[in-house]
């Protein structure tokens, strides 16, 4: 064994750590070699004085000092516990600040989530029958009735608006339905046009989508007014009087203030662009009888109006009805004290024959004290 | 109550309990070993102290990490060696320095030396002399011979204890010794002169 080996393993020599045979090969070598002896003469000196170091009591007071901070940081709470504890005092005002959040994220939620499920659906509903009247409007194939109530109360609004001079009073309920609906629309898309061509509706049909309900509905609106741009005939410019829009001046004629939704219904074009629900609009007022009389050929209606006017005991109801004497096939609406219903219907029957005489509020007998008796002249050749 | 009779196993075990009182036992019990391998790892009574309290805080705070696999003074000590080999890099100590224990406030009582006043001083002086030596061997090394030499702590804690092989240890511990028996090599010269 060499004297490198030897040195090598003297650490573990001296602490006894080889096995017999590497010790007893160590006892010979050491047996031998006085530097290898004095080597581990050194390692066990060096063992023995380290060993020797005087083993230092800690200061006074170590345990107690140490246990006084253990127990001063026991009672501290960790970071864990200092973001939680104590629940009592902390538990509250997160957990209330959750639970206010959660209900208002959810109240959003619900408020928005309609809108957004609604809102395209009715969108591409209008925008397709929008696109299908616009279409319509081009072909001039009217007969196509759009079905949606939004739709209707839009053409509605359409058609009104073509009226000139029409006074706000005297719009149908519809009408003024409609005009409320368009009227919080906001400004319109700047890339919609307002054209009626098909094109421009399918351009605007996808960008709807993402717009708001109103601003859908004011496009649709504009396409719609532009097929009954296209799709109205001119404002008639004959005097139209009906049971709606009928001013009656004291002593004069009446005067037909504006087209009416009748005056509008008698239009054929009209009527076919107009949807179903609006041709069947109520009148407004309603008379309590209809009466239909043709003429005698011979017959004049001023003829009439002047002999009842010159007659002494017909009174105030000759002077009403010479204050509406009928133009021929004009309906007149005329309110009579009930009992003089009889009396008129003489008058009348003398005049012509009464070709139809209907009770208009649902066969009901009314209580009320005068009737609204609506005469319609109907001339003898369209009689036959 | 404590029970100072109990082992350190069912000590950490009450602690983990949530029994502090229980922590005073074992520090009463490893406090001196702790505090004198501190110690002589940083050659300074009182950074020896202050490191030797921190060195327990930092067991108290992780003794629920302590499953037991070890001994709880192979963890403690690794807890301190840790704790030392910080203290020295931050207060940048050089291997050269040295306390004198007579500059330190060292009790009266941890001397037992010689009674002839010759003979002791020549003890204490061979004492500063290792010391010495040992502030200025690798932190590592130092600690080897401590802990085997000086605690005599078998080679498998020492093993667990610097986190490296039992084969490691044996031959990092020759070389350790090697290192201190060169720097204690004028004592040794002088001492083969007087003999």
């Amino acid at each position: 064994m060499r004297c490198e080996e030897v040195q090598e393993r003297l650490s573990e020599y001296l602490e006894r750590l080889l096995d017999s045979g590497q010790s007893k090969s160590v006892d010979g070598h050491l047996a031998s070699c006085p530097r290898c002896t004095a080597e581990l003469a050194d390692l066990t000196e060096c063992r023995r004085l380290v060993a020797a170091l005087p083993a230092l009591e800690p200061p006074v007071g170590f345990t107690t000092r140490v246990m006084a901070h253990i127990r001063e940081s026991a009672e501290q709470p960790g970071w864990w516990q200092r973001l939680f504890l104590p629940l009592r005092a902390k538990l509250p005002l997160p957990a209330t600040a959750l639970l206010l959040v959660s209900v208002l994220s959810v109240y959003l939620l619900q408020k928005e989530n309609p809108q957004k499920k609604l809102i395209p659906p009715i969108a591409a509903q209008v925008e397709t029958e929008a696109l299908k009247q616009a279409g319509d409007a081009a072909q001039g194939l009217t007969a196509n009735v759009p079905s949606s109530p939004r739709l209707m109360l839009r053409e509605d609004s359409a058609i009104a608006e073509k009226m000139p001079g029409q006074p706000k009073a005297l719009q149908t309920p519809l009408e003024d339905r409609a005009k409320k609906e368009a009227a919080p629309a906001p400004k319109p898309a700047p890339n919609v046009k307002s054209s009626a061509g098909a094109q421009a509706a399918s351009k605007a049909a996808p960008e709807t989508r993402a717009l708001p309900q109103s601003a859908a509905e004011e496009r649709a609106n504009r396409v719609e007014s532009a097929a009954a741009e296209a799709e109205l005939p001119p404002t008639p410019s004959r005097p139209i009087s009906g049971a709606i829009g009928v001013s009656q001046p004291a002593g004069g004629r009446p005067v037909p203030a504006s087209p009416s939704m009748d005056a509008i219904m008698q239009d054929r074009s009209l009527r076919a662009a107009m949807p179903e629900r609006a041709r069947t609009a109520p009148a407004q007022p309603t008379a309590d009888i209809e009466i239909v009389i043709r003429r005698h050929p011979q017959s004049d209606s001023a003829d009439l109006m002047r002999k009842e006017s010159a007659a002494p005991n017909t009174g105030g109801l000759a002077a009403s009805r010479a204050a509406t004497a009928p133009a021929p096939s004009e309906p007149l609406l005329r309110t009579i004290p009930a009992d003089q219903y009889e009396q008129l219907k003489k008058e009348l029957a003398s005049q012509g024959t009464i070709l139809s005489e209907v009770r208009t509020a649902n066969g009901q007998p009314t209580t009320s004290p005068t009737l609204t008796v609506k005469i319609t002249f109907v001339p003898a050749e369209v009689a036959r | 109550m404590l029970v100072e009779g109990i082992g350190d196993a069912e000590c950490v075990q009450r602690v983990q309990q949530g029994d502090t009182d229980c922590f005073e036992i074992l520090v009463r019990r490893h406090q001196k070993a702790t505090f004198n391998l501190l110690f002589r790892l940083l050659g300074d009574y009182d950074e020896a102290a202050e490191v030797a309290q921190e060195v327990f805080l930092s067991a108290y705070k992780a003794i629920h990490s302590f499953r037991g696999d070890a001994n709880f003074t192979t963890w403690l000590y690794r807890i301190a060696f840790n704790h030392a080999s910080t203290r020295r890099r931050s207060l940048s100590l050089s291997q050269q320095r040295y306390t004198p224990l007579e500059d330190t406030d060292i009790p009266n009582d941890s001397l037992n030396g010689p009674r002839d006043p010759a003979e002791a001083a020549e003890q204490k002086e061979i004492q500063e002399q290792v010391q010495h030596a040992l502030n200025r061997l690798d932190r590592a090394d130092a600690t080897l011979i401590l802990l085997r030499d000086l605690q005599d702590v078998p080679y498998e804690e020492v093993a667990a204890i610097l986190n490296i092989p039992v084969g490691t240890v044996k031959s990092r511990l020759h070389r350790a010794r090697q290192a201190l028996k060169a720097k204690l090599s004028p004592y040794f010269y002088a001492s083969r002169k007087a003999s």
